[in-house]
């Protein structure tokens, strides 16, 4: 069984192609890092996996599903089991931190009070126990950041998609936020595709890196390998 | 809690209210609100509801209830047009939109004032005079005739209502019967040399006579008494008495063919051409009384008007005519 | 993060939403217009159809005065709204929002209320006033007085929705005036701009105040084939094009200004924080408040003396108004919030609904109520037609596209992740709506409402058309008896107009100030 699998995924934007026969796939528990110059359309390809983007071609598998079908939507993105850090975090900030967990349980139809327990299981498990009723504004820049994980990761997705969830994190909070998103997508065996500008937040996740320019894949292999024989001028500065 | 608030909130703005309007007749009236709906209001004393009107006045510069009455006219959703002037009463009429009805009172009016088929019948009527202030005008100077307005010693001292609307445009259409096409647009030109003003309303032209910002200038008898009323250094002119005569723009009923309730429609038009509501009509807004019997205090009688004479359905058919051109010469 | 335009997939429900709002602009504008444009192209066929050159010139004389307004409205709109923005004890924004108060009347109110003012018998009666205001200058002076408060508004929304760090950063290298000129007020140009729109349409528009003040204008040849004795419905549609398409350029226009409004205005912190209002701010708001309240008090001063007499010629009409506007408002919010939400977020059918609405707008009042009248009026709508239910019919085509535009705008500034978030989590469009969309927009949906409410509740030209008999709105009813009636019980009506909008409006802004 595949997690994702994308073959020959094409995305227009007026005359701009955004991605240009993107065809890729992750095994279950598998993570992949995404790397390439701005506008070259990783955050695209993420709202392509997402459902939040139709293809104008190609298809998209998740689980062995279709999901897209040559600009068809099979699988609306609410259905689609997965979950996504924002770049923004995109905390509700009507919200409290729990009501935002919550909310993102309510749609499963969970009773309540198993919903609460959860809530409360996934607070602790990221270090925001006690934080429940803080308002989302009121937390400082790395409580942020657990709590948009907590959010992602409360519904226990089979895939999780991070956009940039790092980049205003300052290095103390990287390092800890790093390892707390590697303990937990191991925990679960979840497969993971992360945006990412950062060639040590790339190796910290994923073993696997697939480099985007101007729409095209230019490379997918293992980071290793990447960086012994960059194949793009881009993935040699990019992994140093 | 919030939603059940919410909804009975929601109910009680859609509430209709309690009266059962299925029965009450409706009037659409062009006679100015001020006065109409007090009479209006008289039709309710004995044991009547009163009925449900949709007023209209020139100065609103609305398109008019007429207007209303014709684009409604596949649905009619009024029993009787009671308009300012017989004009409007003509149009609804040649629209085939009347509903002949002879009323039991409106034996009294006199022929001229009323349709032989019932069509339209008249009732307390104003005049078209000339309004005109004392302080800017000597006695001796005092116009009597509409073509003082364009002496041009008064140059920028006169004033008409836009002779598109109202009882201005009646009374282009009668002095184009009068006098013929050539002499009437003669005179509008002379009146633009006199650097006419053209107000918005015969009320404005009032305002304007009353102030003192203009000398004198043709309006309608219940605006001269308004003025007379307020004390204003004014006096009001009958034009052409030694000639032609004034225009008399009585008041018309109208029952509306297909109206929701003609039954009723009649019952009121029965009321309004009664001699009480001419008499009031008189009282409360100038308006002289058609009835030769009837005197109103203060308010001149038609038996002491020299009257132009005019077939009213004819000028109707003129005031279509001239309209093109009337609209050109007010600039539009 | 890329912004999805145009490709964002939507779901049953919102289509299922959204059609249901576009059946309500449907009913509401193409239908009554549809109708009348039928009625004009089958019905019988008249001469003079095409334009006459000299209305021509009457429309660029016209045009000439609303670029005079835009001007007017501008000196005093601009400066008054950065004193709101700016204002941050209660009691001096409380003082400065009577500015917005003539807002709440139609201008041909403030024209009488001018005349009282400067005409004969009048304290400052003068000859050179009274010429002054019977004139091209006057129609300016009181359109501008009538119309600055949709500007002073917007440039207080505006302002506030700028983020702080803009303003802290121009503070270190320019004074507050400059920071103001050149940073604050060039960044709230779209808000400004779309003010200008409206101010611009409404002015060409209007009829009342130019004919009370005899200014020739081309609003008046569109009514003169409508309100003489020979209607033309089909002259009047030609001669109404001109008028449509210059506001839809103009909108056009303010379209590309909006297009820099982005970002996350949910997270900013208010700006100008610390930044006191400065004396020369404080002096030119006090003028524009001045300015705009002196007619008012004018209108009150005349009809002291007769309000005892005038509480009988109220009769249910203040009612039948204020609940006209408050379920226009409530209707015109609820196709608002989806439409405004689907064109800011691109959904190319919902713009072709915005459009139909803006024609509502757009097009002069008496074309979209005559309208009515010919589409609802028979089969199986005469009942809402002889209800009082018509008026909000007609008022939500007339307005409902202002609290589609609100919320579009405010959608605008409402980063998509948080709609994406919730729609990841399992939400529906509805619940996302419902849950995300509107409480992050609260304000945006209060402002909707009272902006329609305000419109609707100082409406004349488009419901004097159709209302239903003995159901007429106070303005209305102001109308009517303004012929003949007596000036002071005219004057002591439209203060209470006043009064009762002034509270109406009161709710929406109580609602914010809990909200904050």
């Amino acid at each position: 069984m595949k997690a994702v699998d994308l073959a020959a995924v094409s995305v227009r934007e007026g005359e701009r192609q955004l991605l240009d026969d993107v065809s890729f796939s992750m095994a279950p528990g598998e993570s992949l890092a995404v790397a390439g110059p701005s506008g070259a359309g990783k955050s695209t390809l993420l709202r392509v996996v997402a459902g939040l983007r139709v293809p104008a071609s190609g298809r998209v598998h998740l689980r062995n599903v279709l999901v897209n079908d040559a600009g068809r939507v099979l699988v609306p993105a609410r259905r689609r089991g997965l979950a996504m850090v924002f770049q923004d975090l995109a905390l509700w900030p009507h919200f409290s931190v729990r009501g935002n967990l919550a909310f993102a349980l309510e749609a499963s139809g969970m009773p309540s009070a198993e919903r609460d327990r959860r809530v409360e299981e996934t607070l602790d498990r990221v270090g925001l126990a006690g934080f429940g009723t803080r308002e989302v504004l009121s937390l400082s820049g790395g409580e942020r950041q657990r709590a948009a994980l907590a959010r992602a990761l409360v519904t226990k997705p089979d895939l999780l998609l991070l956009d940039e969830p790092l980049s205003s994190a300052d290095a103390l909070i990287k390092r800890a936020m790093l390892t707390l998103i590697r303990d937990l997508l191991s925990e679960r065996n979840t497969s993971a595709i992360i945006v990412t500008h950062d060639a040590s937040e790339a190796r910290a996740l994923s073993k696997r890196l697939l480099c985007l320019e101007a729409g095209c894949v230019v490379a997918d292999d293992t980071i290793e390998a990447l960086t012994k024989k960059p194949p793009t001028p881009f993935l040699g500065a990019f992994l140093g | 809690m919030h939603a059940g608030l919410a909804a009975l909130g929601l109910l009680f703005l859609l509430f209709p209210g309690c009266r059962d309007q299925s029965k009450d007749v409706t009037v659409y009236t062009s006679v100015d609100q001020v006065f109409a709906e007090p009479i209006l209001k008289d039709f309710a004393r004995d044991g009547r509801t009163a009925p449900r009107s949709a007023f209209d006045t020139e100065e609103t510069k609305s398109t008019g209830v007429l207007n209303r009455i014709i684009a409604e006219s596949a649905h009619p959703q009024a029993d009787v047009f009671w308009s300012g002037d017989p004009m409007r009463a003509l149009v609804l009429v040649q629209k085939g939109l009347a509903e002949p009805y002879i009323s039991p009172n409106a034996a009294s009016i006199p022929a001229e004032y009323k349709a032989n088929d019932g069509s339209w019948t008249g009732f307390g009527a104003r005049a078209r005079v000339v309004l005109v202030n004392t302080d800017k005008v000597p006695a001796a100077r005092t116009p009597r005739s509409v073509k003082d307005l364009i002496n041009p010693a008064f140059k920028g001292q006169i004033a008409i209502a836009n002779p598109l609307y109202g009882t201005t445009t009646m009374h282009v259409a009668a002095l184009s019967r009068a006098w013929g096409d050539a002499e009437t647009r003669a005179f509008f030109a002379d009146l633009r040399k006199n650097d006419v003003r053209v107000a918005s309303s015969n009320g404005e032209v009032r305002r304007l006579v009353a102030s003192g910002e203009i000398a004198f200038g043709l309006v309608d008898t219940d605006d001269a008494h308004e003025a007379l009323a307020e004390k204003a250094h004014v006096t009001m002119v009958f034009p052409d008495q030694d000639g032609m005569g004034t225009l008399v723009v009585p008041t018309a009923v109208v029952l509306i063919k297909n109206g929701p309730h003609s039954a009723r429609g009649r019952e009121l038009i029965d009321f309004l051409l009664t001699p009480q509501v001419e008499k009031a009509l008189g009282e409360r807004a100038a308006h002289m009384p058609l009835r030769k019997e009837l005197h109103v205090d203060g308010v001149p009688d038609l038996g002491g008007v020299r009257a132009m004479k005019v077939d009213y359905a004819e000028l109707a058919s003129e005031i279509t005519r001239l309209e093109p051109w009337l609209r050109q010469w007010a600039g539009l | 993060m890329g912004r999805a335009v145009g490709t964002r997939p939507s779901s049953l429900e919102q289509r299922a939403v959204l059609a249901a709002a576009a059946a309500v602009a449907a009913l509401t504008v193409v239908w009554p217009l549809g109708a009348l444009v039928h009625g004009a192209l089958f019905g019988a066929a008249s001469a003079d159809e095409l334009i006459p050159a000299r209305t021509w010139t009457l429309f660029a004389r016209s045009v000439a005065l609303a670029l005079g307004v835009l001007v007017g409205t501008l000196l005093l709109g601009v400066p008054a709204g950065v004193a709101l923005a700016r204002a941050r004890r209660g009691a001096l924004r409380a003082a400065l929002c009577l500015h917005l108060l003539p807002l709440a009347l139609p201008p041909s109110f403030l024209a009488l209320g001018a005349a009282q003012l400067v005409g004969p018998g009048s304290a400052f009666s003068s000859v050179l006033l009274s010429k002054l205001l019977y004139g091209p200058a006057g129609f300016v002076f009181v359109m501008s007085i009538a119309l600055a408060p949709v500007v002073s508004a917007m440039t207080w929304v505006g302002l506030a929705s700028l983020d702080p760090s803009l303003e802290e950063a121009a503070r270190l290298v320019a004074s507050r005036p400059l920071v103001l000129a050149k940073v604050l007020l060039p960044a709230s140009a779209p808000f400004i701009a779309l003010a200008l729109v409206l101010v611009f349409s409404l002015t060409l528009s209007e009829l009342a105040v130019p004919s009370l003040l005899r200014v020739d204008v081309y609003s008046a040849a569109v009514f003169a084939r409508l309100g003489g004795f020979r209607a033309s419905p089909r002259e009047a549609l030609l001669v109404s094009l001109p008028i449509v398409a210059v506001s839809f350029v103009l909108l056009a226009l303010a379209h590309r200004l909006f297009a820099r409004v982005a970002g996350d205005l949910v997270l900013r912190r208010e700006s100008g924080a610390g930044t006191p209002l400065g004396p020369l701010l404080m002096a030119h708001a006090a003028v524009a408040a001045v300015l705009g309240l002196t007619p008012l008090v004018a209108l009150v001063a005349r009809g002291a003396g007769s309000f005892s007499a005038a509480v009988p010629w109220l009769g249910a009409s203040v009612w039948n108004g204020l609940r006209a506007a408050i379920v226009t408002a409530l209707a015109a919010t609820a196709i608002g919030v989806p439409l405004g939400h689907a064109v800011a977020r691109g959904l190319r059918w919902a713009r072709v609904v915005d459009a139909c609405l803006l024609v509502g707008f757009f097009a002069p009042a008496v074309l979209l109520a005559l309208g009515v009248v010919q589409a609802w009026n028979g089969g199986l709508t005469t009942l809402a037609y002889q209800s009082f239910l018509i008026l909000p019919i007609g008022l939500v085509g007339r307005y409902g596209a202002l609290a589609v535009r609100t919320f579009a705008v405010s959608t605008r500034g409402v980063a998509e992740a948080y709609e994406d978030a919730a729609e990841l989590s399992g939400h529906g469009y509805l619940a996302r709506l419902v849950r995300i969309t509107v409480p992050l927009q609260w304000r945006a949906l209060l402002a909707a409402f009272g902006l329609v409410l305000t419109f609707c509740l100082r409406d004349v030209e488009t419901s004097i058309l159709y209302y239903p008999p003995g159901g007429e709105p106070l303005t209305v009813r102001l109308f009517t008896l303004e012929a003949n009636g007596s000036p002071g019980v005219v004057c002591a009506l439209a203060s209470m107009h006043v009064l009762a909008t002034a509270l109406a409006l009161a709710v929406p802004v109580w609602l914010v100030r809990r909200g904050q």
